[in-house]
């Protein structure tokens, strides 16, 4: 009887590492890119291939090949987007000479918001439209807004989980185009 | 010029005299192809043209494709003996052949012509006009019957001319037909309300409508579109990263748990649809931006949903 105890209590422990091993395995797998930026191993951003908001055309990830990418993930409702989007506009004129590319991913929005939103603070850079967000979620995006910068060759280079400030985002794109 | 046509003259008798080239006689083919009159060199060449040339047309659906003949290697390995065996009849007839091509190389034909007309199914899904989800119908795709194809160009290979092939389509079943579909939410912020649709005979049905509570006006619940991506029985609450939550400890779950006893995470964290032990706030735009349902109400809802379930907020 005893070695029976001993038999189930051996295997409810090891029931229990392989249930932990695999929500362990989940939570990994929704933030990799994510932890994978942040500790610096410079992974490929998911490539991505949404509709454009204007509704004309398609923005592809692709297509920046080649430039220093400011990867951008907003919404219309999100107030920190808001206070973010002044300098967005400014240091994307600022940058736009240099072969740096800003795109925008508008996601979990709605496409009159977002288009109102995108003229109210002139916004002029290629924005896509994430409908669902399916596409954010790819990249480990859980809130608004955050930023990734790209290299030449498509690694993220630098994730900022939050708005991003001027200094740091120069800094960033400067890391990005020796990379 | 006397001494050339001096030279002329002398051989023609000779040419004469030689044995006439043997021919076929009318009627006799060699593997269908007409050798009448042919002499041996003349049949060799012509059924080796017919048999080693040419194209195979292959008609999939409305398009088509060709298997360029020579690039199969076709032999035809009696050729000498048939060709004998035509020349000695008498009588009208047809000496068969007998052809040896190489099968990987049509082997791979096969599979790029499946490969350029294959049609992949598609999945039901919902699209949205407006606040109402609207479910469409998966397609069915096709793909070339592989060994059928096969069979067919081989037998296409056995004939002199007009060799052509329709393929035979086999049909590839959606892995997500309408029955199928998981059901699609819509929250009206304005009406406060919660309605679930699901399919049903191929329609999109009202299946649920519940009353919640959405966001106050300091923290409007977001619009736009959303998923479940997580499920939680009996959750704990967690101070968000949000002012009005600092200073606030976690709380397990119990009576006096903020998100009742059932969480729907969506895709934007923080935001999620939850049961309330304030069934009071229902009804209204009270919450910090989530969706207060009444507790059976969530209960009942998180059975019904999965993760993926896509959430329309208006």
């Amino acid at each position: 009887m005893k070695r029976l105890f001993q038999a189930l209590g051996i295997a409810a422990l090891i029931g229990l590492v392989v249930v932990l091993g695999v929500a362990v395995e989940r939570s990994r797998s929704k933030d990799a890119f994510v932890k994978s930026v942040a500790a610096g191993r410079l992974p490929a951003a998911p490539a991505f291939n949404l509709p454009a908001l204007s509704d004309q055309g398609r923005v592809r990830l692709a297509d920046y090949r080649g430039k220093v990418v400011v990867l951008n993930f907003w919404a219309s409702w999100c107030a920190p987007c808001e206070d973010e989007a002044p300098l967005l506009a400014s240091l994307s004129a600022e940058q736009q000479k240099d072969g740096v590319a800003f795109v925008g991913v508008d996601a979990n929005d709605v496409v009159g918001d977002a288009r109102s939103f995108a003229r109210r603070f002139g916004l002029s850079y290629p924005m896509a439209h994430d409908a669902d967000g399916s596409e954010k979620d790819r990249f480990g995006v859980t809130g608004f807004p955050e930023t990734f910068v790209l290299d030449r060759t498509g690694r993220a280079v630098q994730w900022f989980p939050g708005p991003i400030d001027a200094d740091s985002l120069r800094a960033a794109i400067r890391k990005a185009e020796n990379a | 010029m006397a001494a050339l046509a001096l030279t002329l003259t002398a051989f023609a008798p000779l040419a004469q005299a030689a044995d006439p080239e043997p021919v076929a006689v009318a009627g006799v083919t060699i593997g269908g192809v007409d050798v009448a009159g042919m002499t041996g060199a003349q049949a060799t060449a012509a059924v080796t043209t017919a048999y080693t040339s040419g194209l195979v047309r292959v008609h999939v659906g409305k398009r088509n494709f060709r298997v360029v003949v020579k690039r199969l290697n076709v032999r035809i390995t009696n050729l000498t003996q048939a060709v004998t065996a035509a020349l000695a009849m008498t009588a009208p007839g047809d000496v068969h052949v007998v052809l040896t091509y190489d099968r990987p190389t049509l082997i791979r034909s096969v599979n790029a012509i499946d490969t350029a007309s294959r049609v992949k199914p598609t999945k039901a899904r919902w699209t949205w006009r407006g606040r109402r989800p609207v479910a469409i119908a998966e397609k069915s795709g096709s793909t070339v019957d592989r060994a059928k194809l096969r069979t067919d160009v081989t037998a296409e290979l056995h004939k002199p001319t007009g060799r052509q092939v329709t393929a035979t389509l086999l049909k590839l079943r959606s892995s997500l037909p309408i029955s199928k579909l998981p059901p699609a939410i819509t929250i009206s912020r304005n009406d406060h309300t919660l309605k679930l649709y699901r399919v049903s005979h191929r329609k999109t049905v009202l299946w649920r409508r519940f009353g919640v509570a959405v966001g106050q006006s300091a923290f409007p619940t977001p619009r736009g579109l959303f998923r479940i991506i997580e499920k939680q029985r009996n959750p704990w609450w967690f101070p968000p990263d949000s002012p009005w939550a600092k200073g606030l400890k976690p709380i397990p779950p119990g009576p006096g748990n903020p998100l009742g006893t059932r969480w729907m995470g969506l895709n934007v964290s923080g935001v999620g649809i939850h049961g309330t032990p304030d069934a009071a706030s229902i009804g209204y735009s009270a919450s910090h931006g989530c969706i207060r349902m009444r507790i059976p109400d969530a209960e009942w809802l998180f059975k019904h949903v999965r993760v993926g379930t896509p959430v329309k907020i208006v």
